[in-house]
């Protein structure tokens, strides 16, 4: 009996020093130690980063439509009244969603990077596969990074105690990367997909090498990536739509890139408001007076589709007309589709004096927009001109516009007659946060004018 | 058992009876009563004095001894109760009533894992007795705190039965993790706060008003770092130790019957606009806008329907009260068993509170060694809530917002709802709050057992080696149906719209402890204790929400055409600890005590998961000294000192694991995982190093004593999210960054101040404590509470004030030319903004505590117990929408808008009304409020029957009395009711009346029978 007990009071005394109760697992977290410990792991990471994807996508919309001169706000946001007006200050919320998304696009990419390598139940192919699109995603946030924000601090790393304090890398520091993650990742990845164009392909990594190129002026490699995905990567093959509305379906047979959204997730540039919200449900965002009267007397097919007037809404500042695109609650955003593969060849050839090469890509391309009379254009600057022109009306609220301007030179021409417009609003502000609490970006880092 | 007893004493008293032929003695016999209540004691010694002649009282409480032929002197003693001596002279009978010996039934006091005598305590700790409580109707055995115990604020939030109390010991010591103590019924860590997954507007449920405060034996409050340092990590806001009835050894099995019934009303009714008045103000409104009240909609002045909304969903509400217990033992084994039920209605339509309970305590000593024994207690309350405070379709909110022109019922008697909606409905945002009272089933059914049994052993004389397993076991059902005629079910969706929600939360712990006490030589007395516990509390959740319901009548969750939302969790704590104590006095003059605990919390990652946390007091009893022989007033006089360490792990688990969570949309079909918390393997306790002095005097044998403790608590390590830079990818980060401090001082006084056959007690308490914010992450002020007009948030913390610090715009008054609000420009440059906002004001008072006086004579008793709390303040914000200076014209006003400013050259404190215009009820010292108040907290008369009248009827003895709580508020305050709190048992946005609903006050009459 007395053994009996003491054993019993034993036994309590020594189930104190039981560990498990101390090491409990979370039954809706994973921690990081085990989150990519399998191939499936790494496919829910890769997911959650195509998820992040989207949103900077978004972003990227706003950023390259509205610093520019399509868009105008219509609504009680302060983040679109400073970005209409030109006024950003430090605190602006579209910046900041930017400069957030983009790096939560990194982080993923990065943790990814780190995690994959030690798994053991993937092929070398599968292995480089998941790697791939991380090093093409991370390169397509650091290039909307560089386009929006300028020098950027840089990081291959999850480490927290690494990111929080890092100083901004020369844009010319920053693009190299950005080129070697694309081109390591070229002909790693298959042509085509089980899930349409939401999923990256070598095409769509060709497709952006050309964009890459085209903006830093390499218009040999431009014109050569462009070219070879107008002809098509392998089994993939991209056709332009026979119309402005049919070159923007869904899946459809332009699409190279595109993000994916239903109705229950819609499109968002921040946690609450998505494109359709902002353009459609709320009109917090309409197109600009001169956009609509440039796509007005612009000709073929895009009018309809771009824009849509309503006289009952017109009112101090509304000028009664609503953006098509995103019009329903779950489109999805063209990140890359042929089109964009057209105008790039057509300006390179045009950059490298093959005018009568660029006149017919651009002629292609109209001819599958409603112009039935082919352009003839003899001079460089004039057909240079005629691209861009080209390129804001096809893209409009897709998020060129802005860059496009920048790139070529010409922002302060077009923009300058803005009321407010100057030079600094070619960058987007480093935001507040970033000048607060990391100490390698003082005050006296943030971009001029802000 | 019992038969044996009487069998030896029967043998024995053969024994005496034959004894006595052979000497020349006699034989004396007699019954001894209890003084107090007249019941039989058996057990007690009966000595003749000078001699080894004695006896023991049987069952029944009679003895007979022989004694010498004369001149006797008999010797009555028994634990419990003074000694007395009675001259037996020539009687044969000698009847005696035994006086209990108060201060010596107090000299036990419940320590962490043991009990030490009263007389030996040198930690500050408050004994709070069930006569304290005993009358009172608080629902919870938190509320019965409130005012009885210095250093305890205890604030209930609103007026509703079974509402959330914030509970605080000597202040704030944490703003992240929980600041609610550590309470332990008989050894079992129980759930506090709120369990339950809904909160409407802010205000919570309790859990604790499960517990039924009729159960309870006594609390201990455990204060400073010497008491309850052996709870280590869980201790830094204190520890309430709750002891329920046990019964006692040799004790004829006592039945106790206890009926109370009563009525309870709001203790305060604001006042309101009338109809005429409203619509004259809303015209005005309009007019000053430069509007044209015709075009704007706004009725004519009419009082064709005035409707007191207040009174319509007021009512007179029952509170009724039934408890039966009784408890009993033999030499062996101690029973109490009890079962109760309590109904108690709110003063809201709708609003109700029952509960039953039901209490088994049994202990059995099985041999000399081995005891074992065993609590049990099983609740289950059904709450009826209703929405209040920051909820859209709140009732009381929405009858103090809803416009007197309009009418609960239309003229054939149907309440006007969505579907239902007359001109005479005011749809959003003012809800017909009868109907939303009426309508909605919102039932929290909850279950609640606490389960102990220990086994102890005891293998040489005190050594005691015992072992004990705990569950607190916690199961929350919440149903919630909103028909197509309320605001959530008719308007906000279309056609009904239900929630489930299940919640269970148990507590498993076994704690074993080896004990030894022993004394070398004449004076050292020593003490030690080991133990080790371990504890696990698992957390399953899961929830359903249906919509689309064919018929308001098919109201459950099968019949909703959409299962729109629902999910499972499931969340497992562990702590495991290791603990000791060593205790040594010399001859009870000095003291010195030691306590430590190291505890292993998985809140926290491998390396810094066991925390230390140690504590050291000394004592010193001066009225033992020589010197203070002379001195004889002074009864006892004793200074004690104390230091040590505490912690706190209250806070969400996993912080340090960096951790991904399932994104709640797949990415084209393929289910994602995103990142969700940074991970900080160097996460650790909040630690609290507390420094405490104080003193016990008694003087004029115990007719006036006093207890002052004065301390000094530093909390370091604070967990705050840390911001990040975002190119970590993060937001912010959970961080030991932060300090806060707590001094203060607490006095508790007791005084007899007469003693005869008229008693009259007094027991007054008094506290402060000064809450300060030390060090924060950044020197940015962290704004909290409610989002407010111009400045940002009701809330601030920020290093140099306390906890929950308002925060706003100064108001400087109206002008008396345009009738504008003037705020004070701080910043000087002629624009009123958000850079403009300072402190303005704190909810923590100066000074709290409590009075109360006791007075008995004959059979009658009286108790008055005043409750106070000074300097704190409120945040009106009711009065954003009562006084709403037009902003909007849906609500109705408080009649303190008839003091508005009408013309140029009024001078008045409430700006004019601009409909539209929020110009003029920016968020500033407005709003804020001195709610310092005392309050009548309990009056109870009671009368005991003359146990002459009782005794031979079988009845031991009968008290009724009557009772009011709450029955007097004597404040500044404005509102409806100074305590309150919007954000249930949150301290850093304390101090916030929103549509808060006040508190009752209740009269009930009651009988305690005893058999």
């Amino acid at each position: 009996m007395k053994n009996k007990f003491l054993t019993l009071c034993l036994a309590g005394v020594l189930l104190a020093s039981c560990e498990d109760y101390l090491t409990p697992q979370p039954v809706d977290q994973l921690s990081d130690q085990i989150v990519i410990s399998d191939a499936r792991g790494a496919r829910g990471a890769l997911s959650g980063l195509y998820r992040e994807f989207t949103s900077l996508a978004a972003a990227n919309v706003i950023a390259g439509d509205f610093m520019a001169d399509n868009l105008k706000h219509n609504g009680t946001f302060t983040q679109f009244n400073e970005l209409d007006n030109k006024t950003l200050s430090s605190a602006n919320g579209q910046a900041l969603a930017t400069w957030d998304q983009l790096y939560l696009v990194v982080y993923i990419s990065n943790f990814i990077l780190e995690k994959v390598p030690e798994l053991t139940d993937l092929t070398t192919a599968e292995r480089e596969q998941i790697e791939s699109q991380a090093r093409v995603l991370r390169a397509y946030a650091y290039f909307v990074g560089v386009n929006c924000f300028g020098p950027l601090p840089y990081t291959t790393s999850s480490s927290v105690a690494n990111n929080r304090s890092i100083a901004r890398s020369p844009v010319t520091a920053v693009l190299p990367q950005i080129e070697t993650d694309l081109l390591s990742a070229l002909d790693k990845l298959p042509e085509t997909t089980s899930e349409a164009s939401y999923l990256l392909t070598n095409g769509a990594v060709k497709a952006l090498l050309a964009r890459f190129y085209l903006y830093q002026g390499d218009f040999v490699k431009a014109e050569d990536f462009a070219n070879q995905v107008i002809t098509g990567v392998g089994t993939a093959s991209y056709a332009l739509g026979s119309s402005y509305e049919e070159a923007l379906e869904e899946e459809g047979s332009e699409s190279i890139l595109e993000v994916f959204y239903d109705n229950v997730d819609n499109p968002s540039t921040s946690a609450s408001f998505g494109l359709w919200n902002l353009f459609t449900a709320r009109r917090e965002i309409i197109p600009s007076d001169e956009f609509v009267s440039f796509v007005q007397n612009f000709g073929g097919d895009r009018e309809d589709v771009l824009i849509e007037f309503d006289a009952s809404s017109v009112g101090d500042r509304d000028n009664g007309y609503t953006l098509l695109k995103y019009a329903e609650n779950g489109s999805n955003i063209l990140v890359i589709r042929l089109a964009e593969m057209y105008l790039i060849r057509a300006e390179a050839r045009a950059e490298r004096s093959n005018l009568a090469g660029a006149l017919a890509d651009l002629n292609t391309l109209r001819s599958n927009r409603g112009f039935t009379v082919n352009l003839t254009i003899s001079t460089q600057d004039a057909l240079l001109q005629a691209i861009a022109n080209e390129r804001r009306a096809e893209f409009a609220f897709e998020g060129h516009r802005w860059y496009d301007l920048k790139r070529t030179g010409t922002a302060t021409g077009v923009l300058g007659s803005l009321p407010n417009w100057t030079t600094t609003d070619l960058l987007y502000p480093i935001p507040q946060n970033e000048l607060l609490y990391n100490p390698l970006i003082t005050p006296a880092d943030q971009n001029p004018g802000y | 058992m019992v038969r044996k007893l009487q069998c030896i004493l029967i043998c024995f008293g053969l024994l005496l009876f034959v004894h006595k032929g052979y000497g020349q003695e006699r034989t004396i016999k007699g019954k001894v009563t209890s003084a107090e209540d007249g019941t039989t004691i058996p057990g007690v010694n009966v000595v003749v004095k000078g001699t080894t002649t004695g006896t023991v009282t049987d069952i029944n409480g009679d003895y007979t001894l022989s004694a010498p032929s004369s001149g006797a002197v008999l010797v009555f003693s028994f634990v419990g109760f003074r000694t007395q001596e009675v001259a037996a002279s020539d009687l044969a009978t000698v009847d005696v009533r035994l006086v209990s010996d108060v201060t010596q039934l107090g000299e036990v006091v419940v320590t962490g894992y043991g009990q030490v005598e009263r007389r030996n305590v040198v930690s500050a700790i408050t004994n709070v007795t069930s006569d304290r409580i005993k009358d009172l109707p608080a629902t919870s055995l938190d509320q019965a705190l409130q005012g009885n115990a210095p250093g305890v604020m205890v604030t209930s939030s609103s007026g509703q039965p079974g509402g959330g109390v914030m509970i605080r010991i000597r202040g704030s010591n944490s703003i992240n993790a929980s600041n609610r103590p550590l309470f332990i019924v008989d050894g079992v860590p129980v759930a506090n706060g709120s369990i339950s997954q809904r909160q409407f507007g802010g205000q919570d449920d309790n859990i604790l008003a499960n517990l039924n405060p009729q159960d309870i034996e006594s609390y201990e409050v455990l204060k400073d770092a010497a008491a309850k340092a052996i709870y280590g990590s869980r201790a830094s806001n204190g520890v309430v130790l709750i002891t329920t009835k046990k019964g006692k050894n040799n004790q004829r099995t006592r039945i106790s019957a206890d009926i109370q019934r009563g009525v309870s009303q709001p203790t305060n009714k604001l006042e309101l606009l009338n109809s005429t008045q409203l619509l004259e103000l809303q015209r005005e409104a309009v007019t000053n806008a430069g509007g044209n009240p015709n075009d704007a909609g706004i009725p004519g002045v009419t009082d064709a329907v005035n409707t007191d909304w207040l009174d319509e969903i007021f009512r007179q509400a029952i509170f009724e009260n039934y408890q039966l217990s009784a408890s009993g033992g033999t030499d062996k084994t101690t029973f109490y068993v009890s079962g109760a039920y309590r109904d108690e209605e709110g003063v809201q339509l709708n609003n109700r509170f029952q509960r039953y309970t039901g209490t088994l305590n049994l202990d059995h000593k099985a041999t000399d060694k081995i005891t074992f024994g065993t609590n049990l207690t099983v609740s289950r309350t059904e709450n009826d809530r209703v929405k209040n405070d920051n909820f859209l379709d709140g009732v009381y909110s929405g009858a103090l917002k809803s416009l007197p022109y309009l009418q609960p019922y239309d003229e054939r008697g149907r309440l006007y709802s969505p579907t239902n909606g007359g001109p005479l409905y005011g749809g959003f945002p003012n809800f017909n709050p009868v109907a939303q009272a009426l309508l909605p089933r919102f039932k929290v059914y909850t279950t609640k057992a606490i389960a102990g049994f220990y086994g102890q052993y005891e293998p040489v004389k005190n050594l005691i080696i015992r072992s004990k397993f705990n569950v607190d076991w916690n199961y929350v059902k919440e149903d919630q149906f909103e028909s197509t005629q309320t605001a959530i079910g008719g308007f906000l969706f279309d056609a009904g719209y239900g929630l489930d929600f299940t919640t269970e939360l148990s507590t498993y712990v076994n704690s074993t402890t080896i004990s030894y006490v022993t004394k070398f030589g004449d004076k050292h007395n020593v003490s030690a204790l080991l133990g080790s516990e371990v504890l696990q509390t698992v957390r399953r959740e899961n929830f359903i929400e249906g919509q689309d319901y064919p018929n308001d009548n098919l109201n459950y969750i099968n019949s909703a055409g959409l299962k729109s939302d629902g999910g499972s969790f499931l969340l497992k704590y562990g702590l495991t600890s290791f603990f000791g104590e060593l205790k040594y006095n010399y001859a009870e003059k000095y003291y010195l005590g030691f306590t430590a605990r190291r505890d292993g919390s998985s809140r926290f990652g491998e390396g810094n998961r066991y925390g230390f946390f140690p504590s050291v007091s000394a004592g010193y009893r001066i009225s033992e000294e020589a010197f203070m022989k002379d001195i004889t007033f002074v009864t006892d006089l004793k200074i004690r000192a104390s230091w040590g360490k505490t912690g706190n792990d209250r806070f969400n688990d996993f912080e340090f694991l960096g951790t991904w969570q399932a994104a709640a949309f797949s990415y084209a079909g393929s289910p994602a995982v995103l990142p969700l918390n940074i991970a900080n393997p160097f996460l650790k306790w909040e630690e609290s190093t507390e420094f405490n002095v104080g003193f016990d005097v008694s003087v004029w044998n115990g007719r006036v004593s006093l207890a002052a403790d004065f301390y000094s608590n530093k909390t370091n390590d604070l967990l705050l999210s840390e911001r990040l830079p975002r190119t970590t990818g993060f937001n912010d980060l959970t961080n030991n960054v932060g300090s806060l401090s707590n001094k203060g001082f607490e006095f508790g006084l007791t005084t007899v101040n007469i003693d005869k056959a008229l008693k009259w007690t007094t027991n007054f308490n008094i506290s402060q404590n000064r809450n300060k914010v030390e060090t924060l992450s950044t020197d940015e002020p962290q704004l909290a509470g409610y989002q407010t007009n111009v400045v940002g948030a009701t809330h601030i913390i920020t290093v140099g004030q306390p906890l929950g610090s308002f925060y706003g715009l100064n108001y400087l008054g109206v002008d008396p030319a345009t009738g504008d609000a003037i705020y004070e420009d701080r910043d000087g440059n002629e624009i009123i903004n958000a850079d403009d906002a300072t402190v303005i004001g704190n909810s923590q008072p100066d000074f709290f505590g409590g009075i109360t006086n006791t007075i008995n004579y004959k059979g009658f008793d009286v108790n008055v117990f005043f409750q106070y709390s000074l300097g704190n303040e409120i945040i009106n914000y009711t009065n954003d929408g009562l006084i709403n200076t037009g902003s909007n014209l849906v609500d109705n006003q408080s009649v303190a808008a008839l003091r508005r400013w009408q013309k140029p050259g009024d001078v008045t404190d409430i700006p004019r009304y601009v409909s539209g215009s929020s110009a003029n009820n920016a968020f500033s010292s407005f709003y804020v409020e001195d709610a310092s108040y005392v309050r009548l907290k309990n009056l109870t008369i009671g009368y005991t029957l003359p146990t002459k009248w009782l005794s031979n009827k079988g009845v031991r003895s009968v008290r009724l009395f009557a009772t009011g709580s709450n029955i007097l508020t004597f404040t500044r305050y404005s509102g409806a009711d100074p305590e309150v709190n919007s954000r249930d048992g949150s301290t850093t946005e304390a101090g916030l009346d929103y549509w808060t609903f006040p508190q009752v006050k209740t009269y009930l009459i009651g009988i305690n029978i005893g058999l």
